[in-house]
């Protein structure tokens, strides 16, 4: 499979909104996603679980991504950014 | 060798007795043990007992969610994890019991 690098095109953001899903959703359904997109595109995913919080970017860091960044947007809200690798 | 421990029932089962005293026997031949906590299991890391587990090494995790809805408090001897670890746990080890 091509990364973005190899053939210059841009990289590509997409999101999910997993607000109301628990554990094990949370991971199944980011990792779902993660499928569809090519090495080097971005997930903006939102949880609203906070054990997912914790998780679920342990979780995808073991299988390889990267972790972007983790942000409370708001209450009980969380903004996780991934990188798929 | 890599043990792996699944216990879903909660402390006065006699399971947690089985389980702790295998963890500790494995423990004791250089085994690596394994242990994952949920449903009713995960009452088991306020058991003293467990604390001292890991303590001799014993890697403990359990269902955070599962922790949420019975309001057991974090504690530092077990990862407060997710189906994720019990999958990892199990696809580790060599064997697998599971005390339900």
């Amino acid at each position: 499979m091509q990364n973005h690098a190899e053939c210059g095109d841009t990289m590509a953001v997409a999101e999910i909104d997993l607000k109301g899903e628990v554990c094990p959703y949370t991971f199944v359904k980011t990792k779902l996603k993660l499928e569809e997109l090519e090495i080097g595109d971005e997930l903006v995913a939102l949880y609203d679980h906070a054990p997912a919080v914790e998780n679920v970017p342990r979780s995808l860091r073991n299988e390889g991504h990267k972790i972007l960044g983790i942000k409370e947007i708001g209450d009980h809200l969380w903004q996780v950014r991934i990188q798929k690798v | 060798m890599k043990l792996g421990i699944l216990l879903t029932t909660s402390p006065e089962n006699e399971n947690t007795h089985t389980a702790i005293e295998l963890a500790k026997a494995a423990r004791a031949m250089g085994h690596e043990v394994s242990v994952f906590l949920m449903e009713d299991g995960v009452y088991n890391v306020r058991d003293k007992n467990f604390a001292a587990l890991s303590e001799a090494g014993v890697k403990i995790a359990l269902c955070a969610l599962n922790t949420e809805d019975r309001g057991v408090e974090k504690v530092d001897c077990a990862l407060f994890g997710s189906q994720y670890d019990h999958a990892s746990i199990a696809h580790d080890s060599d064997r697998f019991i599971s005390f339900g």
